[in-house]
């Protein structure tokens, strides 16, 4: 019944077509012809996967779990080249791959490439570790002294890697390298127009001037010697800029204001390793949007004799001051600091030194903490700790890990009635530590300080 | 109420009569079947074995519209564990067959889960020669090559 009715409707909407014969479409074709085109499999022998389309071949491919898919590119060269499509991230050691052309037109679908590795002479790798800013001090050789101990490749030789790079790989995301020239530089803003992340080694101020061309950049990372001129040269360039981080970079107040002043969209800055100038952290105040600060493997915060009248401006909207590795003896500076960042609503102490009682009581400054992290600071005791917990009414989770003067035992009632009322408790001062538990895990919520009381 | 039925033809000319709705789940047929409501179709590329499998595969697949709650229609769970037992049960070259099938007749769902058993099949292999003789492929790299291959291969993360 609805088949004729189909039929009508076919007719009306041909009416060129003779009554019973329509033009032969394709599918007519298909029906009566598809034999001839499509003969049928060859049994036995034969390499099963030949008759399988590419983009089906791929879609196998796409679907074998990445520690295998190596391997895949072994198989033969069609296997290869779809293999080489779906790579996206590369860290490089072999300088001439890239010079060659052939990292591109292997991997032509690059959108994270790591050339750091390879901007160093192949001679020298492996002799020095490569490990910049983390790590404790000793290990911390910046990279400018590094530099004297690897020869890394001449800025022409790089320079003109990341011309071949640029000419293959303009869907680029991610690059990071070392010792480039901000004409290098140029060359790939030119050509990968959507490249988002930037990582430069052994960078410069000059070398700033080459940043400025990429115009969606959001993440930069610099390690090196930049200066107050090439923050001033960072901020003018880079102002959709949403996370910045320094490694042993110099600059100062003036420098990080403007970048605070010309980034706004800036959301996320860390210091590593710093050389910066007394008076650096003032400048800080500028950044409007700031949501997060990291300071890691600094020796110390701010050399200078206190921020004074600086200190009027405070980061407003900061939510999140991270520290890890870093020196807390100065109690000046990590009075301004704190002070700095009052509005933080998260606190991460992370392996710092100093961090005795009379330091930590000057987290007391942070008003509204929801979330503190203590992990590896030995100084500290649980008085130490719980003098200035208490004051965070809005305290909800609390993980200390690995603080060895904080102890189970001299746990007071007020402290494990504040443990009780927590979202969130990860309680691991010690390896001995009996109270290894997380109250969100367990779900015991209102009875938590039954658990508290030593057994 | 009857229902529509279609017939299909394989290549060694049996033919197999199906129900529309089962058959619809192929997109190609979908569209053939508007094109051509009365005719046989003739899948000369499918032999008897294999469509019979992706007719199978339809069938379990179909989702009714009338009467819910009876047997075809299973829950998604019952459905993923059927499928995975389903492409166990077939060896290596009737599966390349049935997913050739799947691609042909334009069938997403057959397509998806014969492609991930194949892809678990290639995991499962130590290394590229056993994917060469698992799929009977023929190596046609030169030595050099091979070495310049695993050279560039230790860069991608």
């Amino acid at each position: 019944m609805s088949f004729t009715v189909k039929k009508t409707k076919k007719k009306e909407t041909s009416p060129v077509s003779p009554l019973n014969k329509r033009r032969a479409s394709w599918s007519e074709l298909w029906v009566n012809h598809h034999h001839h085109l499509l003969s049928p499999p060859p049994i036995a022998k034969s390499d099963l996967t030949l008759l399988l389309p590419d983009p089906t071949l791929l879609a196998i491919i796409a679907k074998v779990p990445s520690p295998h898919r190596k391997t895949l590119s072994l198989v033969c060269k069609r296997w290869s080249r779809l293999h080489g499509g779906l790579v996206r991230t590369v860290k490089l050691s072999d300088w001439g791959l890239l010079e060659s052309g052939r990292l591109v037109s292997r991997f032509p679908n690059l959108d994270n490439v790591d050339l750091v590795g390879g901007c160093l002479n192949s001679g020298v790798v492996g002799l020095v570790s490569f490990t910049v800013g983390v790590g404790s001090y000793h290990q911390s050789l910046s990279f400018v002294e590094e530099e004297r101990l690897l020869l890394l490749l001449s800025v022409d030789k790089v320079d003109s890697g990341l011309r071949a790079l640029a000419a293959g790989c303009s869907n680029l995301r991610r690059l990071a390298v070392a010792n480039a020239s901000e004409l290098g530089l140029l060359s790939v803003a030119e050509a990968c127009t959507r490249l988002q992340e930037l990582e430069l080694h052994k960078c410069s101020d000059t070398v700033l001037l080459g940043v400025g061309a990429f115009e969606n950049l959001q993440i930069l990372r610099l390690v090196g010697l930049v200066s107050d001129i090439g923050l001033m040269i960072l901020a003018q360039g880079c102002k959709r800029l949403v996370k910045l981080e320094l490694v042993g970079c110099r600059g100062g107040f003036d420098g990080v204001k403007e970048i605070g002043e010309c980034c706004q969209m800036l959301e996320e800055f860390t210091v590593c390793d710093h050389e910066m100038e007394p008076g650096w952290l003032g400048g800080l105040g500028y950044c409007e949007n700031l949501k997060t600060l990291k300071l890691v493997s600094c020796k110390k915060i701010d050399r200078g004799p206190g921020l004074g009248e600086c200190l009027s401006r405070c980061c407003p909207a900061l939510e999140r001051l991270h520290l890890e590795k870093c020196q807390l003896r100065d109690k000046n500076a990590v009075k301004d600091l704190f002070k700095m960042c009052e509005a933080a609503r998260e606190v991460v102490l992370h392996d710092c030194w100093g961090l005795d009682n009379d330091i930590f009581s000057l987290a007391m400054a942070f008003g509204r903490v929801k979330l503190l992290y203590l992990e590896g600071c030995s100084l500290l005791t649980t008085s130490g700790l719980e003098s200035v917990i208490l004051h965070w009414h809005e305290l909800e989770h609390l993980k200390v890990v690995s603080c060895k003067n904080v102890k189970d035992s001299e746990i007071s009632p007020l402290l494990s009635a504040l443990f009780s009322d927590l979202v969130e408790l990860q309680w691991r001062p010690d390896t001995r530590s009996h109270l290894w538990l997380s109250l969100a895990e367990i779900g015991i919520g209102s009875k938590g300080g039954k658990f508290f009381k030593k057994t | 109420m009857s229902k529509k039925m279609i017939v299909l033809k394989s290549s060694e000319g049996v033919s197999f009569v199906v129900e529309e709705a089962v058959a619809r789940q192929s997109k190609i047929i979908s569209f053939l079947v508007e094109e051509f409501p009365d005719r046989e179709l003739p899948l000369t590329n499918m032999t008897s074995e294999i469509l019979r499998k992706t007719i199978e595969y339809c069938k379990k697949h179909v989702v009714e519209d009338d009467g819910g709650g009876d047997s075809s229609s299973s829950s998604s769970g019952d459905l993923k564990e059927w499928d995975v037992k389903f492409v166990a049960e077939i060896d290596q070259p009737r599966l390349m067959d049935l997913l050739m099938a799947a691609n042909y007749l334009d069938i997403p769902s057959l397509l998806d889960v014969t492609c991930q058993k194949v892809a678990d099949t290639i995991a499962a292999c130590n290394d590229e020669k056993e994917i060469r003789a698992t799929f009977n492929i023929e190596n046609d790299f030169t030595e050099e090559e091979v070495e310049a291959i695993r050279m560039e291969n230790q860069y991608p993360i």
